[in-house]
């Protein structure tokens, strides 16, 4: 499965209509483009600009493609977002954190809807994700998390057909994904990551939002993904 | 219906004192960046200056179907001359909006 993430700073200067109008649009995009999964989006908590997520799945790169191609992300997702669209709300985004995601067998990161999600977006030292690996697996255990996927950020490079290198850099080199039952919990999480991973982050952005689930989300079972 | 081919219609609201601006926006970067990605430019027409009203650019853009579109798509993203007049579109437009049409049978 191919597991993908767009996230924005919308401008401030929007309009309500206009807000609401890229909110359906997006989060209920799998009611016109079948091949589209597990769409939610959140508004962010964050200490950047960054505050609209859209978080959704592919079942395989081909599903991708379709999605890729269909007139509904011509028409009306780039209404919204591309650059030359009159339409357009979103700003640009200094953080070089747009488009990102990974490979995963099953969806494990799935959460009911409602839950709420804090991504942590890192930028790691050169052959330190084995270790930062442990330090996630070690947070998780901690208790308070639903659920924690730490991978690797293939996505970026290969936005264009989920298999192709464009060869668009990312300084984004992994994400880490963690569940919790509801913002508060995910507040409470008192997180060490940082004191323990030391120079191996040189980077980090967090992100935290309620799953506000789109057309066809499934029913989830705490901590139990399914598709 | 088929998707194809599509038109991509764009509809600009300029003010009248920004409208020779922006039509030398479209012709010397917006269409020669365009199709380089490879999307033709069928036409660009204005309303009139004279008539004490914004003026409305409209520029029609025709590709073979939405896999033409994806793939131009890809080529102007990562081409900077298209963020720059992008950027500089922006600035001046007013409003506006962009389309997807097909051809209908008659």
């Amino acid at each position: 499965m191919l597991r993908r993430y767009e996230i924005y700073p919308v401008d401030p200067a929007a309009s309500e209509d206009a807000k609401q109008a890229m909110n359906a649009g997006i989060r209920d995009c799998g009611k016109f483009i079948p091949e589209l999964l597990h769409s939610a989006i959140g508004h962010v908590e964050s200490e950047t600009s960054l505050n609209f997520v859209w978080e959704h799945a592919y079942q395989s790169p081909e599903h991708y493609q379709r999605y890729m191609a269909h007139p509904y992300h011509a028409a009306i997702l780039d209404r919204f977002l591309l650059n030359d669209s009159p339409e357009r709300i979103i700003v640009d985004n200094p953080w070089g954190l747009g488009l990102v995601g990974y490979d995963i067998d099953e969806p494990d990161y799935l959460l009911p809807a409602g839950a709420a999600r804090r991504v942590v977006a890192l930028q790691l030292a050169e052959g330190s994700q084995e270790r930062f690996a442990e330090i996630a697996a070690g947070e998780a255990e901690r208790g308070g998390m639903l659920n924690s996927i730490f991978k690797f950020n293939s996505f970026a490079a290969k936005w264009f057909d989920g298999e192709t290198d464009t060869g668009l850099p990312t300084n984004w080199t992994h994400l880490w994904e963690q569940g919790f039952a509801s913002l508060a919990d995910a507040r409470a999480y008192e997180p060490q990551w940082r004191e323990k991973a030391g120079g191996i982050v040189e980077d980090a952005i967090e992100l935290l939002y309620e799953l506000e689930a789109g057309f066809g989300y499934p029913e989830v079972e705490f901590g139990k993904g399914t598709v | 219906m088929e998707h194809a081919p599509v038109h991509i219609v764009d509809t600009a609201i300029v003010a009248v004192g920004d409208h020779e601006h922006f039509l030398a926006l479209v012709r010397d970067e917006v269409v020669p960046t365009m199709r380089d990605a490879g999307v033709e430019c069928l036409s660009v027409l204005a309303s009139s200056p004279e008539i004490g009203e914004d003026v409305e650019v409209q520029v029609t853009w025709r590709v073979a179907d939405h896999q033409a579109w994806n793939v131009a798509r890809r080529d102007f993203f990562l081409d900077p001359r298209w963020h720059a007049a992008s950027a500089s579109a922006a600035t001046i437009r007013k409003g506006g909006k962009r389309r997807f049409l097909y051809p209908v049978e008659e």
